[in-house]
C-alpha cells in the first residue's frame, strides 16, 4: 500500500545553510511574511488593546468608565447572583452545540458534494456554480428569507406540511426551544457548506491521479482509497478549513440574530450574540469587550493544537 | 536560470506589490494613508502584470472619489443624523426645513438619513465613542437622559424655553422625558402613540364591541381565535415591543415601573405585577388567544401578523396602519384605533416621546442651535405634524391636538383618550439611567421568556426580574 | 523539469475520472452520486428560489394567511425601482463594492501567496509564531472590534473613505487568504520544487513557475471567497462610510428594511442582483483555470 508520494517527501534540500539562529532562509522568509504580519498587527493591535482596556472597566458607551480590574471577569465567571453569569454559561453550552453541529454538518455535506463534483459529470460547471450560490447571497438577506420560510403562520415549510396534511398545527421552528437550535443550524449549514465544498474540491484536484490508478491496480476498494489516499492528502486543507470555519461560524451572528435573536429563552444565544445584546446594545462596553476575550485563550489553544502538525517543517 | 533573472523576478514581485498598493493609495487623492510596509526593491521596469491586475488597480484610481473626510472648518457644516422612519416624509420634510433655514442663515448642512435597524445605532455609537458625533441626532425615550448622563449632550434650555409657553405648552410626558432638574436636554420632536390596531370588521361581524375590561377581552378572544387567526398580538420576545406591551397592561392592573423619586417601584411578590404575568400566562397557555410563535417575535413580527390577517388586535405605533393604507386599503378601512381595555386601575394610553439632542462634540457650532429653534416654530411645526404627516405623530404642543385632523376624523376618536391619559414607560418619573439599562437589556423580555418558554412560575419569574432590576437600579451611575 | 511537471500534474478535468472509474466497479456509486447531487441542489436552490420568487411578486402577496409557492402575479417593478429609481444609489454602490472587493482580493491573494509560500516552504526564526499571529488576529469578532477600528480610521483621516474600508477588510481577508493557501501549498508534493532548486532555480522562480501554476484552482477559490467576503461585508461598511457616493451595496440593501416595515420585493431584488458578481466570478474563474491549464499543458 505504500505507493508513491510518501518517499520523495523526505529528500533533504541540497541548498547550503545560511544564518543558523535566524533560520536558513531568513532574508527571504521575512521579506515575504513581515509585510503581511505587520499590516495585520498594525490594524488589529490598537483595537484589541482597546478592547482589553474596556474589559477592565465598568464603562458605559459615551461616558467615563471606572476601573474595576478583573471585576467584569469575576462577575461573569463566578458571581452566581448576577444574571450575566447564568447567561454566560448558557452561552458556552449553546456555542459548543452550535459550532460543533455546524462543523459536522458542513464537513459531511461539503465532502460529499466535493467528491461528487470532482467526478466527470455533465454540466459540471453549472452544478458547481449552483452549489456556490448560498455563499454568494449576502447573509443579511438570506437570513430574512429563512426567517420567512420558517414562519409559523405563513411560512412555506408549514404551509407545505399542512397543505399535504402531514401535520395539523404549524411547527414552531423558531419558537420551540428544542427545535430552535436545529432550525438555525440548518440555515447556517446551508449558507456555509459551499465554502467547504469548494475548498475540498480544489484540494481534490491537486491529488495526482496516478495514486488512484495504482490503488485500483492493487485492488483497493472505493472506501479504502478514500481513506488511504484522499484523506491523507487533504489533511492540511481539512485542518485549515476546520479552523477558519470554526472561527467564522462562531463569530458570525447574522443568522441567529435575525432568526431567533438568541431566544427562545436563550436556547440559541451564543457568546458573541450575548456580548452584543447584553453589552453593546445595552451600552455596557465593559461586558461587550469581556465576553469575547474570555474565549480567546480557549480558541488560541484550539488553534495551536490544530496547526501543530501542519506547521512542522518537512525536513 | 541565471541569477540575473532571479533578481528581476524578485524585484518584479516587489514592484507589482508596490504598484498595487500605490494605486489604491493614489485612488484616494493622497491624504495620510498608511502605506503598508513593502520591500521596495530597485525600480525595475514592470513586466505585463497578470490579467486581473490592470482592471483592479486602475479602476480604483479612476473613479473612487476621495470622499469629504469630514475635516471641519471653523464652525463647519452642521451634521444631522436621523434614522429613516417607515414614512419617509418624516425625515424628508425635516431635511427641507433644515436646508432652507441653513441656506437663509448662511451655513452649510449635512443631513443624513440612516437606514433603520440596530446597525445604524452601532454606527452612531461608534461615532460618539470616537468623539465625532453629529451635531443633531434623533433620540428615543430613554436615550434623551442617557446621553445627558454620559455628558455627551448640551443643555438646550435657552432654545426650548421660549416655546414652552406657546400653543398651549408641552404635554406632561414631553416635559418628563426631556427635562432634568428644570433644564431641557432634548428639543421635543414628537409624541409617538401606541394605539391598539383593531379589526373592527371582525368585531362587527360577531356583534361585539371593543372589550371594556380584561374579562371581556378574554371572552372575545376565545370566541374569535381560530388558528391561524389569533386574537391578541402580544409580543413576548426579547425585544422593544415586549417592554411596551407589558408595561401598558401593567398600568391597567395598578402597577408601575418607577416611583416618583425614580426608584424601582416593584418588589418580589408585588400583586399587580404577578396579576399581570398571570393574566398573560393564562392567555398564552390556556385561552390560547396569543399566537404561540410570539415568544420569538422581534419588533416587525406583530406588524407582519396583523398585516397577514392573523391577528384581531395588537398594540403598535401606526406603522401597521400606514402599511395597510398603501398595500391593503380595505383592511385599513376595517381597522380602528383603541386604547387599552380597562383593568381595576383604569385604562391608560401609552406614548413615548421623541426628541432632538444637541451633541457637545459636534463641530457645527451655532448653526445647530438655529436649526433646532427653527424646528420648534409653532407655525412650521403645526403644519409639519398635522398637515404633512397626517397622524403619524401627536404634536408636542397641547393646542395642536384640536386640529381638524384629530377631532373630525373617525379614525382618531379614541386617540384623544390615549393622549389625555398618556403615560411613558418610565411612569411615575422621568426615564433616567436605570431605565435605559433595563429596557436595552430586555429584562422584561427575559421575564416573559422565563414564564412562557421555561415554564417558570410567575412569582419566581418576578423574583428573578426584581433581583436583576435591583442590581441595575443600585448602580450609582444609574441614579443620575 | 518539464517532465516532472508533466508526470505529477494533478488531474483537473481529464477523461478518466473518479466516477467513471467507480462505475466500472460499481454502478451503485454512480447512481448514488447523481441522486445525492439532485437532492443537494434542490436543498441549496430552494431558499434562493424563494428569494427570486419574492423579488418578482407583489409585496402584498406575501401577507396572506397562507403563501403560495409560485407567485400569483409577476412583476418587475422591484428590479426597476432598485436599478433606476431617482433615490436609488444602487449603481454607485455597486461600483464602490466592486472597487473595495477587487482591491482587497488582489492584496490578500498576492500577499497571501507570498506569505503562504514562505510559511510552508522556508525555514526561519518564529515562522510558526508568525503564522499563528495571523490567525489570532482573526479571532476577535467584528462586533467587538468595529468601534476601536472606527476610532483608528478616524485618527488616520480615513473615515468615510473607500481606502479605509478596504483596510478594514484586509483584517479578515489577509489571514484568511494566507492560511487557505498554506493549506493548499502543503498538499503539493515538494519534490518538484526540490528538483527545480537542485537545477539552480531561485526560490521566487520556484514560487512563480511551479507552485502557483500547480495551485491555480486553489488560488481561484481563495480569490473568489475573499472577494465574496468583502463584497457581502456589512458592518464596517455601514460604520465607516457616510457620504452617499461612497456607500457599498450591503449598506444600500438595509435601506429596504425601514423600522418594522419590510420592502421585501425591493430587498430581494437587490439581493439577487448582488449575489451575481461572486457567482460570475466563480463561474468564470473556474473556466479560466481550466483554459489556462490546457494551454499550459500544450506548452510544456
Amino acid at each position: 500500500m505504500a505507493t508513491l508520494g510518501t518517499t520523495a517527501r523526505r529528500m533533504p534540500l541540497a541548498v547550503p545553510a545560511g544564518g543558523p539562529r535566524l533560520g536558513r532562509d531568513w532574508r527571504l522568509g521575512y521579506a515575504l511574511t513581515l509585510p503581511v504580519v505587520l499590516v495585520i498587527v498594525g490594524l488589529i493591535a490598537f483595537p484589541l488593546g482597546y478592547s482589553v482596556w474596556l474589559s477592565l472597566q465598568d464603562i458605559k458607551l459615551g461616558g467615563q468608565g471606572t476601573f474595576v480590574g478583573a471585576g467584569n471577569y469575576s462577575k461573569i465567571l463566578l458571581d452566581s447572583t448576577s444574571r450575566i453569569h447564568d447567561q454566560f454559561w448558557n452561552s458556552v453550552y449553546v456555542t459548543a452545540v452550535y459550532v460543533g453541529g455546524a462543523l459536522c454538518g458542513k464537513f459531511i455535506l461539503g465532502m460529499t458534494t466535493a467528491l461528487i463534483l470532482h467526478a466527470q459529470i455533465k454540466a459540471r460547471n453549472l452544478w458547481r456554480a449552483l452549489l456556490f450560490l448560498p455563499w454568494s447571497i449576502p447573509a443579511i438577506v438570506s437570513s430574512y428569507s429563512w426567517k420567512w420560510i420558517y414562519n409559523d403562520v405563513n411560512g412555506i415549510f408549514n404551509n407545505l406540511l399542512m397543505g399535504y396534511g402531514l401535520i395539523e398545527r404549524p411547527i414552531l421552528f423558531l419558537a420551540d426551544p428544542t427545535l430552535a437550535v436545529w432550525s438555525v443550524l440548518l440555515a447556517v449549514i446551508w449558507q456555509g457548506t459551499p465554502f467547504w465544498t469548494m475548498t475540498f474540491l480544489a484540494g481534490l484536484q491537486a491529488i495526482p491521479h496516478e495514486l488512484y490508478e495504482a490503488a485500483e491496480i492493487d485492488g483497493a476498494s472505493t472506501a479504502k482509497s478514500f481513506w488511504h489516499i484522499t484523506l491523507p492528502n487533504l489533511t492540511s486543507v481539512i485542518l485549515v478549513t476546520v479552523m477558519l470555519s470554526a472561527i467564522f461560524t462562531t463569530n458570525s451572528i447574522q443568522y441567529i440574530y435575525i432568526l431567533t435573536n438568541g431566544g427562545p429563552g436563550g436556547a440559541t444565544e451564543t457568546f458573541p450574540l450575548l456580548a452584543i445584546s447584553q453589552g453593546l446594545r445595552a451600552y455596557d462596553l465593559g461586558i461587550a469587550a469581556a465576553i469575547p476575550l474570555l474565549f480567546f485563550p480557549m480558541f488560541a489553544l484550539f488553534i495551536y493544537v490544530l496547526t501543530k502538525r501542519m506547521l512542522r517543517t518537512e525536513s | 536560470m541565471a541569477s540575473g533573472q532571479q533578481f528581476s523576478r524578485r524585484s518584479f514581485l516587489g514592484v507589482l506589490a508596490s504598484t498595487a498598493t500605490a494605486t489604491v493609495v493614489a485612488a484616494c487623492g493622497g491624504g495620510q494613508a498608511p502605506a503598508p510596509a513593502k520591500p521596495p526593491e530597485a525600480a525595475k521596469p514592470t513586466e505585463a502584470p497578470k490579467p486581473a491586475a490592470p482592471v483592479a488597480t486602475t479602476a480604483p484610481a479612476a473613479a473612487a472619489t476621495p470622499a469629504t473626510a469630514a475635516k471641519p472648518a471653523a464652525g463647519g457644516p452642521v451634521v444631522a443624523w436621523f434614522g429613516l422612519d417607515y414614512i419617509p416624509q418624516v425625515t424628508q420634510f425635516m431635511n427641507e426645513r433644515f436646508t432652507a433655514v441653513s441656506k437663509e442663515k448662511g451655513f452649510s448642512l449635512t443631513f443624513e438619513e440612516l437606514p433603520s435597524g440596530p446597525a445604524s445605532t452601532d454606527k452612531f455609537n461608534a461615532a460618539v465613542q470616537a468623539g465625532t458625533p453629529p451635531d443633531i441626532y434623533g433620540v428615543f425615550d430613554y436615550q434623551t437622559q442617557y446621553w445627558r448622563i454620559q455628558g455627551q449632550t448640551v443643555d438646550v434650555t435657552d432654545i426650548v424655553k421660549p416655546f414652552a409657553t406657546q400653543a398651549g405648552g408641552f404635554w406632561q410626558p414631553v416635559e418628563l422625558t426631556c427635562k432634568f432638574q428644570d433644564k431641557w436636554y432634548g428639543v421635543p420632536r414628537a409624541v409617538n402613540c401606541w394605539p391598539f390596531h383593531v379589526r373592527q370588521d371582525l368585531l362587527d361581524q360577531n356583534g361585539l364591541k371593543y372589550p371594556k375590561d380584561w374579562n371581556e377581552f378574554r371572552e372575545q378572544g376565545k370566541k374569535l381565535s381560530k388558528p391561524p387567526l389569533y386574537h391578541y398580538g402580544m409580543t413576548l420576545g426579547r425585544t422593544n415591543d415586549t417592554n411596551n406591551h407589558f408595561i401598558g397592561m401593567l398600568w391597567t392592573l395598578g402597577g408601575k415601573l418607577q416611583n416618583e423619586d425614580g426608584s424601582l417601584a416593584v418588589k418580589a411578590g408585588d400583586e399587580a405585577w404577578i396579576k399581570t404575568i398571570d393574566l398573560l400566562a393564562t392567555m398564552f397557555n390556556e385561552d390560547k388567544i396569543i399566537p404561540p410563535g410570539s415568544v420569538s417575535w422581534g419588533d416587525p413580527d406583530n406588524n407582519n401578523a396583523y398585516q397577514s390577517e392573523q391577528l384581531v388586535l395588537t398594540s403598535n405605533p401606526t406603522s401597521i396602519y400606514n402599511w395597510l393604507q398603501q398595500n391593503k386599503p380595505e383592511l385599513a378601512k376595517a381597522t380602528k384605533f383603541y386604547s387599552y381595555p380597562a383593568g381595576p386601575a383604569g385604562s391608560f394610553g401609552q406614548v413615548d416621546v421623541w426628541a432632538l439632542a444637541l451633541f457637545k462634540n459636534g463641530k457645527g457650532g451655532e448653526g445647530a442651535r438655529v436649526l433646532l429653534s427653527s424646528f420648534l416654530d409653532p407655525t412650521w411645526y403645526g403644519d409639519y405634524i398635522n398637515k404633512k404627516l397626517q397622524g403619524r405623530f401627536v404634536p408636542v404642543y397641547k393646542d395642536m391636538i384640536k386640529d381638524d385632523l384629530w377631532t373630525k376624523n373617525d379614525l382618531y376618536t379614541e386617540y384623544q383618550k390615549i393622549i389625555e391619559t398618556g403615560r411613558i414607560m418610565s411612569y411615575g418619573s422621568a426615564p433616567l439611567g436605570a431605565i435605559s439599562e433595563l429596557t436595552t437589556k430586555f429584562v422584561i423580555g427575559d421575564m416573559m421568556q422565563d414564564v412562557m418558554v421555561k415554564k417558570v412560575k410567575p412569582a419566581d419569574a418576578l423574583a428573578a426580574f426584581v433581583k436583576t432590576a435591583e442590581e441595575i437600579y443600585n448602580k450609582p451611575e444609574n441614579r443620575r | 523539469m518539464a517532465q516532472l511537471t508533466q508526470a505529477a500534474r494533478p488531474t483537473l478535468d481529464r477523461p478518466i475520472s473518479i466516477v467513471s472509474w467507480l462505475s466500472r466497479k460499481n454502478r451503485a456509486y454512480y447512481l448514488l452520486g447523481y441522486v445525492l447531487l439532485i437532492l443537494l441542489s434542490a436543498w441549496t436552490i430552494f431558499p434562493f428560489y424563494w428569494q427570486i420568487a419574492t423579488s418578482v411578486r407583489l409585496d402584498v402577496d406575501l401577507y396572506r394567511p397562507s403563501v403560495t409557492l409560485v407567485p400569483q402575479a409577476l412583476t418587475l417593478e422591484h428590479y426597476a425601482k432598485v436599478l433606476t429609481g431617482t433615490s436609488s444609489q444602487f449603481p454607485i454602490q455597486f461600483r464602490n463594492s466592486l472597487y473595495v472587493g477587487l482591491g482587497t482580493t488582489l492584496v490578500a491573494v498576492v500577499f497571501g501567496s507570498m506569505g503562504a509560500y514562505a510559511l510552508t516552504r522556508l525555514r526561519f526564526f518564529a515562522r510558526a509564531g508568525l503564522a499563528r499571529i495571523l490567525v489570532y488576529a482573526y479571532l476577535a469578532p467584528a462586533s467587538v472590534l468595529f468601534i476601536p477600528l472606527f476610532m483608528l480610521m478616524n485618527s488616520l483621516n480615513l473615515r468615510d473613505n473607500l481606502l479605509g474600508l478596504a483596510l478594514t477588510h484586509l483584517t479578515f481577508s489577509v489571514p484568511f487568504a494566507t492560511w487557505m493557501l498554506m493549506g493548499y501549498f502543503k498538499t503539493l508534493p515538494i519534490e518538484l520544487e526540490e528538483a527545480a532548486l537542485v537545477d539552480g532555480a531561485g526560490r521566487l522562480t520556484t514560487l512563480w513557475r511551479i507552485v502557483m501554476p500547480l495551485s491555480a484552482p486553489a488560488i481561484v477559490v481563495v480569490a473568489v471567497f475573499t472577494f465574496t467576503l468583502s463584497w457581502n461585508e456589512f458592518l464596517y461598511a455601514l460604520v465607516l462610510i457616510q457620504a452617499k457616493e461612497n456607500m457599498t451595496v450591503p449598506v444600500g440593501l438595509t435601506a429596504y428594511v425601514v423600522a418594522d416595515v419590510f420592502y421585501w420585493g425591493q430587498m430581494m431584488a437587490a439581493a439577487t442582483i448582488m449575489s451575481l458578481p461572486p457567482l460570475l466570478l466563480y463561474f468564470f474563474g473556474q473556466r479560466w483555470v481550466i483554459a489556462g491549464w490546457t494551454a499550459g499543458a500544450v506548452k510544456n
